[in-house]
């Protein structure tokens, strides 16, 4: 459905940032010892690549249920009891992002008046507060489309596949899983 | 309602509606902040700017090349080396686990990477030997917690940045509690094979042997490669990382020729999707730990500590039990967050190494990762094995001694920790 173009986008550009950052680091450790010419640029560069590519990840990851919750009570529910909690759940989760990504704006206003600039490169600090809004708007996003899930009583989402979704380091098919695929 | 009441009281309302802990932890840090009339904007800025930290951004890098080497063919290698040398004594393979996942452990820095990577090979390697499945699955559930003891370590990294302590010296710290570990699991998973009669694997002649390990050379120089780079201080464990995961992409690309393209695109995803799970609970716990500040929690609970608790022995006790406790609901991450910022300055008033207790709080996590009802490597050992949590709970419940035993030998000799790092 419609939200492909969007997943691709995210992947992508949280893709080429975390490779961006990988290639940052092995550039300043060649440079450094084998040329002897440290660069001053890298470091701070490679933490915006990776912190970057982290804030669009933290939407990815919750679509594909990385995030680690509690299922204890949840578990022991009956059907209508989780589809409850889990719109309940689903929508504080998009609440408090929406709070972050608000937050994240005005952030980004203010430091645009104070126009402070990085040490090493002289970026103007609010570009690379602008992933913050970013992120979090995405990751309110996926909350939102969730808990419409959840609404709608689409089973994946309320139940899941084993009782608990977490996977890590891809042991299980996410596409097997109560992920959003839309 | 003391704001303090409301955010822990929050949080676990939270938690246990399943909010994702990350969200549970900083709406209710929000909340608790809020109620004392404070300023938020600041808190979210320096939040967003402590993420930004070149020690914390070790994490992609281990979780990247652990990946890497499960999914490139390196793990596979170094288990079919391991197999040649020791599959055909009794209980043989039960050694090759634990010693993979201590090689593992020495490249990942990740407790349910480590089970994952090494129980998805073993566990039907050993049910096909004759191991009993309860067995095979609670021996990699415990075996892959020393990824966190052993070097690199997610959990040391984030200590490290907690209280301002060298990841290199705490790395180091980590060495030989996780031999010692590794040694006592060693010790008794030969025991017990050779009580139940386990198979064995037919023995391999040497040329074998050494064809095989001649393959495996690239897996075992891996470790030599992160934690030599560490110490001589070439680089720091950020770039160790990052030039662990490179050497790891020439590896399964050139040699072992395990990674396309899609692989790799798959391996980035996953790393990505890891790290962003990581750091959503980090940027809460920075939100959490500026209301402790404020508040001044960690002075509070010091006196009260110094008011109420004897010597230092009865707080260690204390806090392993609180530990354990935590453990059975919380994952490990989570818990170093939120209890390290509280516990540093009582570290202080009973002169407790600190590098001392970040090996205790690493044993405890360990342990954090196989109780029940939350542990990741339960999870993780009953993904890949598909049976129920239940069942690998059964197999783990004999590990839990001997992880205690080892926790008590790190609690009662510092020196254990400490030799190495001095």
């Amino acid at each position: 459905m419609g939200f492909r173009w969007l997943h691709k986008v995210e992947e992508y550009s949280a893709g080429i940032l975390f490779l961006g950052g990988f290639i940052v680091s092995l550039y300043s450790v060649f440079m450094r010892y084998v040329l002897n010419l440290p660069p001053a640029w890298s470091l701070e560069i490679f933490e915006l690549l990776m912190v970057w590519s982290i804030f669009i990840g933290f939407g990815i990851a919750l679509r594909e249920n990385h995030h680690i919750v509690i299922d204890l009570l949840y578990d022991k529910l009956p059907y209508t009891a989780k589809r409850a909690v889990c719109v309940a759940s689903n929508f504080i989760g998009a609440a408090y992002c929406i709070f972050m990504t608000v937050t994240g704006v005005q952030m980004i206003a203010l430091a645009f008046e104070q126009q402070i600039v990085t040490i090493d490169v002289g970026i103007p600090i609010w570009v690379t507060y602008l992933i913050m809004p970013v992120g979090m708007a995405l990751l309110a996003l996926y909350f939102i489309f969730k808990g419409i899930l959840a609404i709608k009583g689409d089973r994946t989402e309320i139940i899941g596949q084993i009782g608990h979704d977490i996977a890590l380091d891809g042991i299980t098919d996410d596409k097997g899983k109560g992920g959003l695929h839309l | 309602m003391s704001p303090t009441f409301v955010l822990f009281f929050t949080f676990a309302i939270l938690c246990l509606i399943r909010v994702p802990i990350a969200i549970s932890l900083g709406l209710s840090s929000i909340l608790a902040l809020t109620m004392i009339d404070f300023t938020l904007y600041p808190v979210i800025q320096k939040m967003f700017s402590s993420l930004n930290s070149a020690t914390l951004m070790a994490i992609p890098g281990f979780v990247f090349a652990g990946i890497i080497m499960s999914k490139g063919g390196i793990s596979y290698y170094l288990i079919e080396s391991l197999k040649s040398w020791v599959g055909h004594i009794r209980g043989g393979l039960a050694v090759v686990t634990i010693l993979a996942c201590m090689i593992f452990a020495a490249i990942s820095g990740s407790s349910p990477a480590t089970a994952a990577a090494i129980g998805s090979i073993m566990i039907p390697g050993m049910v096909k030997a004759g191991y009993s499945k309860r067995y095979a699955m609670g021996l990699v559930a415990a075996s892959g917690t020393l990824g966190i003891l052993i070097p690199p370590s997610i959990p040391l990294i984030i200590y490290g940045s907690v209280a301002e302590e060298s990841i290199g010296k705490l790395f180091t710290a980590g060495i030989l509690p996780g031999l010692l570990l590794g040694g006592i699991l060693l010790i008794s998973a030969i025991i017990h094979a050779r009580v139940n009669n386990y198979g064995r694997l037919p023995k391999e002649t040497m040329e074998q042997r050494w064809k095989k390990s001649g393959k495996a050379v690239w897996g075992f120089a891996l470790p030599v490669l992160i934690l030599g780079g560490i110490y001589t201080g070439i680089v720091t464990p950020t770039e160790a990382a990052f030039v662990a995961s490179f050497y790891g992409v020439i590896v399964s690309v050139f040699i072992y020729r395990e990674m396309d393209w899609k692989k790799f695109i798959d391996v980035t995803k996953e790393s990505i999707n890891i790290t962003a799970m990581i750091f959503l609970i980090i940027a809460s716990a920075m939100i959490f730990g500026m209301f402790l500040t404020t508040e001044q929690i960690p002075q509070d609970f010091t006196a009260w500590v110094e008011a109420h608790a004897a010597n230092k022995w009865i707080f260690l006790i204390a806090i392993n039990l609180m530990f354990f406790i935590l453990g059975m609901f919380l994952e490990a991450i989570a818990i170093i967050l939120i209890t390290l910022p509280i516990l540093l300055p009582v570290l202080a008033m009973f002169d407790i190494n600190v590098i001392h207790f970040a090996i205790i709080m690493t044993i405890n996590m360990e342990l954090a990762m196989i109780t029940p009802p939350v542990g990741l490597n339960l999870f993780v050992v009953s993904g890949i094995s598909k049976e129920k949590v239940g069942e690998v709970v059964r197999g783990v419940i004999p590990f839990f001694g001997l992880m205690i035993l080892a926790l008590v030998l790190v609690v009662i000799f510092p020196e254990i920790a400490l030799f190495l790092t001095r």
